[in-house]
């Protein structure tokens, strides 16, 4: 199973060699999926062929397969986002990404298991059963993008796409020890992506290394006259950011990201990480965020309050699960209430509750204000500094069902989740392992479409240090 | 504290049926979680405008002309019930 080990860049150069043949390789990561991922679970649906014809040359990856997370529309196919009020509604149409996808040639392998409605971030809670960390398989991957993590770093698939709104690619990427990056908010077209958080949810890609990651985000980035947040700014070529090239950044490092709360171990490796950059003439500056405290409460606020009214769509009538009634207030109250699941409910309950007369400007109008004050302080340190480095999670994976208060779960994404709210671009890369063998990961976080910083930065690091390198062995009997 | 009134209020609002026993469970988890979420009354936002979207964009406009881009025989097979080519409920009035 050599192929499966090749990145993206690697089998597509072998293909344009003529050295492989692209069905060879779909069915090798094919046969991949069916031997291990029986103890994974991190694919939803793998197709045994290609859903599509590709054209040859049609781009530099063509002909390599991707996964997509279960939230993606792809026309015809069924998209669920794990959840049971959706089971059985196929995509009537394809989202931006996948036409882009499609285009340059990639072959879906097929869709990856998430925490229900991107509600999560432990891959926990979809209708599809958990996904295991391939590290560890007693451990969480981490989520929502959870499937599309572990898939990438089981060798699964060589790269994924996954959907960011508070972390979910980036803390997924931290725990299984891929690459997981969050494009600039308004880079990359959300046209086809089930709605969690308009004002936060990206696509972004799980890949191993940068050299993917540009060339990936070469493909789905850009307008498409169907998403109206995309942002009239041109869209680089990322890879003239793949050069060994620490030059001329000065890197800061939030003294609050540092306090209590996080692993020692994860501190540990991230402070090597940052020496190393150091070594490397990278000017690194301590800075203060001084807002960071109040990003968890703003950003439950607001993307429980946007979840509540994405999600009134799902109400029994056009598409998914109806629980029949001759009552329509019925049909609605009862097809939710089977439909959706606790945390699901929970986001809703939270999301109707800040907007309900009443609160609406205690809760909702007060967090759009406190976003405003994070955004700044961000900005305000933008102006001495080119990129943040922080941890990506206080913690490696945890233990399956260890955070079963929810108040818990949602307090461990302290560091990814100022990002979304600020709207900033941001990228998570393993530093390194703790003593039970879990990967660590550090973020980069960029100024607001100035992903090539990030970029340079993480390739240049990538070439100091073997972490992306490594990978989970996976027998587990 | 969120009290069973308050919970069923919201799911009416939200339009999700709870039994009794998950109207208790959620009215104290939402109880931990709203307690967590009023630490943001400690902020100053006096004169802070709200910020309702990252990049400020404006109106964005494009011509006021269809787009047939769905397959209608794809909307028509999710349809969970229909009389083939419309979309069945109860009656509302």
């Amino acid at each position: 199973m050599d192929i499966c080990f090749l990145t993206a860049c690697e089998l597509a150069r072998k293909i344009r060699d003529e050295k492989l043949a692209s069905a060879d390789i779909f069915q090798s990561f094919s046969k991949r999926v069916l031997e291990y991922d029986k103890n994974i679970n991190s694919f939803v649906e793998c197709y045994d062929k290609p859903i599509y014809e590709t054209k040859a040359g049609s781009s530099e990856l063509c002909g390599v397969p991707i996964a997509i997370k279960n939230n993606i529309c792809i026309e015809g196919r069924e998209i669920n986002c794990c959840s049971n009020i959706l089971k059985g509604h196929v995509s009537a149409y394809d989202a931006t990404v996948i036409k882009k996808i499609k285009s340059a040639g990639l072959n879906i392998l097929g869709t990856t298991n998430m925490d229900e409605f991107a509600f999560g971030s432990s891959t926990e809670t979809s209708a599809y059963g958990i996904t295991c960390n391939p590290w560890d398989i007693t451990r969480v991957p981490g989520g929502s993008s959870g499937g599309s993590a572990a898939a990438v770093a089981a060798r699964l698939v060589p790269f994924a796409l996954g959907s960011d709104t508070g972390g979910s690619i980036r803390q997924p990427a931290s725990f299984c020890g891929v690459v997981g990056f969050k494009p600039s908010y308004g880079r990359v077209s959300r046209f086809g992506l089930v709605a969690f958080g308009s004002s936060l949810d990206q696509i972004g890609t799980l890949t191993r290394d940068f050299s993917d990651c540009a060339d990936l985000l070469n493909i789905i980035s850009g307008p498409d006259g169907f998403d109206a947040t995309l942002a009239d700014v041109k869209v680089p070529d990322f890879r003239q950011y793949l050069r060994k090239d620490f030059s001329g950044l000065t890197a800061g490092v939030p003294i609050e990201f540092f306090e209590e709360g996080i692993n020692p171990q994860v501190k540990n490796a991230v402070e090597e990480a940052i020496n190393l950059l150091k070594d490397n003439r990278v000017r690194i500056k301590p800075i203060s965020l001084p807002h960071t405290k109040y990003s968890i409460a703003t950003y439950y606020i607001i993307a429980s309050s946007e979840a509540s009214s994405n999600l009134q769509r799902f109400d029994g009538i056009r598409y998914g699960l109806r629980v029949a009634s001759n009552n329509l207030d019925d049909i609605y109250k009862k097809t939710r209430q089977a439909g959706f699941g606790d945390e699901a409910k929970r986001r809703i309950f939270l999301g109707t509750y800040s907007l309900s007369s009443g609160y609406y400007d205690a809760y909702y109008m007060r967090a759009l204000k406190v976003r405003r004050l994070i955004q700044e302080d961000f900005k305000n340190v933008f102006d001495d500094v080119d990129v943040i480095i922080t941890p990506t999670s206080p913690t490696t994976a945890f233990k399956v069902g260890e955070k079963s208060d929810p108040l818990s779960m949602y307090l461990s994404d302290i560091y990814t989740i100022s990002t979304n709210l600020a709207g900033l671009p941001a990228v998570s890369l393993p530093c390194g392992f703790d003593d039970q063998g879990l990967p660590i990961g550090m973020q980069f976080i960029g100024k607001s479409f100035h992903e090539g910083d990030i970029i340079r930065l993480g390739y240049s690091y990538q070439n100091l240090t073997e972490y992306n390198r490594k990978a989970p062995v996976l027998n587990y009997e | 504290m969120i009290d069973k009134k308050q919970v069923e209020y919201v799911a009416n609002l939200a339009k999700i049926a709870i039994s009794e026993e998950q109207a208790q469970k959620l009215g104290h988890q939402m109880a931990d979680i709203v307690g967590y979420i009023d630490k943001l009354s400690e902020v100053d936002v006096d004169q802070i405008e709200p910020l309702r979207a990252v990049n400020e964009s404006f109106n964005v406009w494009r011509e006021d002309v269809t787009k047939r881009i769905f397959d209608l025989e794809r909307i028509k097979a999710n349809m969970p019930e229909s009389d083939g080519d419309s979309f069945k409920v109860p009656n509302v009035i």
